[in-house]
């Protein structure tokens, strides 16, 4: 029997001497995916222990991650703390912001004495319960779905070196992808600024470990990269850079610039490192700040670019990337940034990264939609990767004449 | 063949040796230091250095001075004296160019300077200071980083450290932990307030593993540290072991506050929720939760949530593993931790003005109660530390002071029980 149902028998019950209840729908659903995790979801129930254990309050967990309290004869205010603590758990999510606004967005509270609001509640719980009811349909299927594909088991200490002997023979050449990132001016054909060459990982995954889910633990995963990197580069190696025209860039981990198969990639590069730009992860990057400044300035003297990725909306609002002093920074496009017309400090600190780095400097990416290309433009930048541009990579590149070498890379 | 820069003779070395043969022709010549590494990034590119160097040019070409571009983009234009006011409008030029610079507009603000002037005849040694200082660090930096990645410094880290950790390896030792009985690798070291006599006063103690010791117990021979990821991911194992030996043992109940290390996603863990239903919420507030940088930006997301968790509760947080590099970039304040540990390296106090400039404003900002100095295994750690407001220390050498004062006070109780037992006899 799901909480659902339990919670519409109780109503069932309640409705017969309905005095002194009511009823707190906790809107958890509504968060943003990354905030939307089982752990977390886990640990906002236990927020209530106390309440359940010293009050005549039931706690109910809906399928879709939605909260329903149900209290009787407990003071507001006494049910309030427990609400805030929620909204400062989740301070950061646009849902738990709106405590000003004329409707409080994460709680809806009914009093079951009134009968108005006693349909209203019965009319919402019973839509939870049909929810539910699709949402488990929807589990089953996936659950099957993923018995032979996805997921899987963790990767473990265990499971890691047989992984990690599988990348290091398995064929990759077919799997590295490429992406175009491009300079867009008002009024002008779009210009190539480079193309990312990366590995399509959960292409690999099916190939070196079809039945671990290589991403279960982000330190093991940056672990496999290492691997991975010298594979990208020995593959890579085999280009003829007189004859590149158009820049590329690599993903690697500090840790490899600063090894022997990059010196030897270097040699191959010669004197084409202006075409080739590096991009460098957050999490790499804080790991050794010592050693990124030192891998920086190596890279930068021998010619190549450095890009600072994998900042995203969010991250903005606690470092500004601009002291990294990388010649690129991506920042990701993300839902966050369109609702900044209610909340513009976050803005505002994009803005300060934005005119500490230079405007030349940011590359929007992940850009999958006309409106983040306009959002970026009127923000003075003018370098963007992602799906939507890749749309527009096609368009330009099937006319007639072959796309220029227009842009080198850095140049503003 | 790329052009190796580091074959062909640096700027910097020219720059010694240039300043060295200065010594015999020091009179009626002049110095001209231009600080253009404190520009802003996107004003500090190749083209802008290469621009600002280059309005030198006519000066450099009529013989009446010379040049040198160091690698942090400074420029030092050594000149003769009858030529100062055409140096002196050159570098108005270049100052001009760069008017939209903080470096520029906030000049003569604590003691920022556009540029530096120099007398060579008069101040000759602080030059050879000057540009000795910014060779060294340069080549200090160099080598440190480098050491790491020779394959003959890699050959005596094993010799002397151990085998590197691998994937299988790593499986054997978590499998030895999970049996290991890790009460006695257990080591505490006091955060301690240190005035001006050197008298440490107990905040509180963080409890940690020392993996030196679980190296020696469970795997000798291998160098748990060598891969940063497996090692990060080795932690995550520790953290649980960790938590369930504290509740097991008394260690709850050890006097005093107490901090330690621990992974976001630990917090997030049930065995952390187990730990915490054993605590009562007086206990709660005497504990401070240490988190790394890189974990906390790895999922940022959840480094919040975690933090909101436990804060709440009554905990404190402290962010670890601070250093000179990343003072500039993370912020304590931003992101809602109580406490910041700073890793002391000589190069704080190499860093100069500018570094205890920074380190200065976030303790006028945050008081003295939110910021430590750890790893302090000389009176110079502790000297620097008060020099820019810092009070609380953690570090072998704090541990000594601990020792002595301990001492200390041993003896001054000795002291007075003789002289009480004395007394009687005075009477007589």
């Amino acid at each position: 029997m799901t909480q659902e149902a339990v919670l519409l028998e109780k109503l069932s019950r309640i409705e017969e001497s309905p005095t002194s209840y009511f009823a707190v729908h906790i809107h958890l659903s509504q968060l943003r995916a990354s905030n939307r995790q089982q752990h977390f979801f886990n640990i906002a129930i236990r927020v209530f222990d106390n309440l359940i254990n010293n009050a005549d309050a039931i706690l109910y967990t809906m399928m879709n991650q939605d909260l329903v309290l149900i209290c009787r004869e407990v003071l507001v205010e006494d049910i309030d703390p427990y609400i805030n603590k929620i909204r400062a758990m989740f301070s950061e999510d646009p849902l738990a912001a709106g405590d000003d606004e004329f409707e409080d967005r994460l709680s809806t509270w009914y009093d079951l004495a009134s009968k108005e609001d006693f349909a209203a509640f019965l009319s919402a719980a019973t839509e939870l319960s049909v929810k539910a009811q699709i949402l488990l349909e929807e589990q089953q299927k996936n659950r099957e779905q993923q018995l032979g594909k996805s997921s899987g088991d963790p990767l473990s200490a265990k499971n890691l070196a047989a992984i990690n002997q599988q990348l290091q023979a398995t064929r990759i050449a077919d799997l590295i992808r490429q992406q175009t990132c491009i300079r867009i001016a008002p009024g002008k054909a779009g210009a190539f600024v480079f193309r990312e060459h990366f590995i399509a990982m959960t292409e690999l995954k099916e190939r070196v470990s079809p039945g671990v889910n290589l991403f279960s633990s982000a330190w093991l995963f940056q672990y496999l990269t290492e691997t991975l990197d010298k594979r990208v580069l020995s593959v890579i190696s085999r280009k003829n850079f007189d004859d590149v025209k158009e820049p590329i860039s690599l993903n690697l981990n500090i840790g490899t610039v600063l090894s022997r198969d990059f010196n030897n990639f270097n040699r191959v590069v010669g004197d084409n490192a202006g075409k080739v730009v590096i991009e460098l992860q957050i999490i790499d990057i804080f790991a050794d700040m010592n050693t990124y400044g030192y891998a920086r300035d190596m890279l930068q003297d021998r010619g190549y670019k450095v890009l600072v990725d994998g900042v995203s909306p969010l991250a903005l609002q606690f470092f500004d990337p601009a002291n990294l002093k990388p010649d690129f920074i991506k920042v990701a496009w993300g839902k966050e940034f369109e609702e900044e017309s209610t909340d513009s400090t976050k803005l505002k600190m994009f803005r300060e990264t934005v005119q500490h780095a230079g405007k030349d400097s940011i590359i929007v990416y992940r850009v999958d939609s006309e409106r983040a290309v306009k959002w970026g433009l009127s923000l003075g930048i003018s370098r963007f990767q992602g799906y939507f541009i890749d749309k527009l990579v096609h368009a330009m590149t099937r006319p007639k004449v072959q796309p220029k070498a227009t842009a080198k890379v850095g140049q503003a | 063949m790329a052009t190796q820069p580091d074959k062909l003779p640096s700027q910097e070395k020219l720059l010694i040796d240039y300043v060295r043969r200065l010594e015999k022709l020091k009179e009626g010549r002049g110095l001209a230091h231009v600080h253009l590494s404190k520009l802003r990034p996107f004003n500090r590119r190749e083209q802008h250095i290469r621009a600002a160097a280059g309005t030198f040019d006519s000066l450099i070409k009529d013989m009446h001075g010379q040049l040198f571009t160091i690698k942090n983009a400074d420029l030092f234009f050594f000149f003769k004296s009858q030529v100062k006011s055409q140096a002196e409008t050159v570098v108005q030029k270049i100052r001009f160019m760069f008017g939209d610079d903080p470096l520029v507009e906030d000049e003569g603000k604590d003691g920022r300077e556009f540029a530096t002037w120099y007398d060579t005849a008069v101040q000759y040694d602080e030059v050879v200071q000057l540009v000795q200082g910014l060779a060294e660090a340069e080549e200090k930096r160099q080598s440190e980083v480098r050491n790491r990645m020779d394959a003959r410094q890699r050959l005596k880290e094993k010799q002397k450290k151990g085998e590197p950790l691998t994937p299988s390896v790593l499986a054997k030792v978590e499998e030895a932990l999970s049996r290991a009985d890790l009460s006695n690798l257990v080591r505490r070291q006091f955060i301690c307030v240190v005035d001006s006599k050197m008298v440490p006063e107990q905040k509180f103690s963080e409890l940690y593993i020392s993996i030196q010791d679980l190296r020696e117990t469970i795997l000798p021979g291998v160098n748990l540290v060598s891969n940063r990821w497996l090692f990060q991911h080795l932690t995550e194992t520790l953290d649980r072991r960790v938590l369930s030996m504290l509740m097991k043992t008394d260690a709850v109940s050890i006097s005093g506050d107490i901090s330690f290390n621990i992974n976001v996603s630990t917090l997030l863990s049930d065995q952390f929720q187990i730990f915490d239903d054993n605590l009562s919420a007086a206990r709660r507030g005497a504990i401070v939760i240490e988190l790394q940088k890189e974990d906390i930006f790895s999922d940022l997301a959840a480094y919040l949530f975690a933090r909101e968790f436990v804060q709440t509760k009554g905990y404190r947080v402290c962010l670890d593993g601070l250093a000179m590099e990343t003072l500039q970039v993370i912020d304590r304040e931003r992101l809602g931790a109580d406490m910041a540990k700073i890793v002391w390296h000589p190069n704080l106090a190499d860093g100069g003005d500018e570094v205890q400039a920074v380190l200065k404003r976030l303790l006028e900002r945050d008081g003295p109660d939110r910021w430590i100095l750890c790893r302090c295994d000389n009176r110079e750690a502790i000297d620097f530390g008060r020099s820019v407001g810092i009070q609380q220390f953690q570090g072998r050498y704090v541990e000594n002071l601990i020792a002595e004062d301990g001492r200390r006070r041993d003896l001054l109780k000795l002291k007075r029980r003789i002289e009480r037992s004395s007394e009687p006899q005075d009477d007589e």
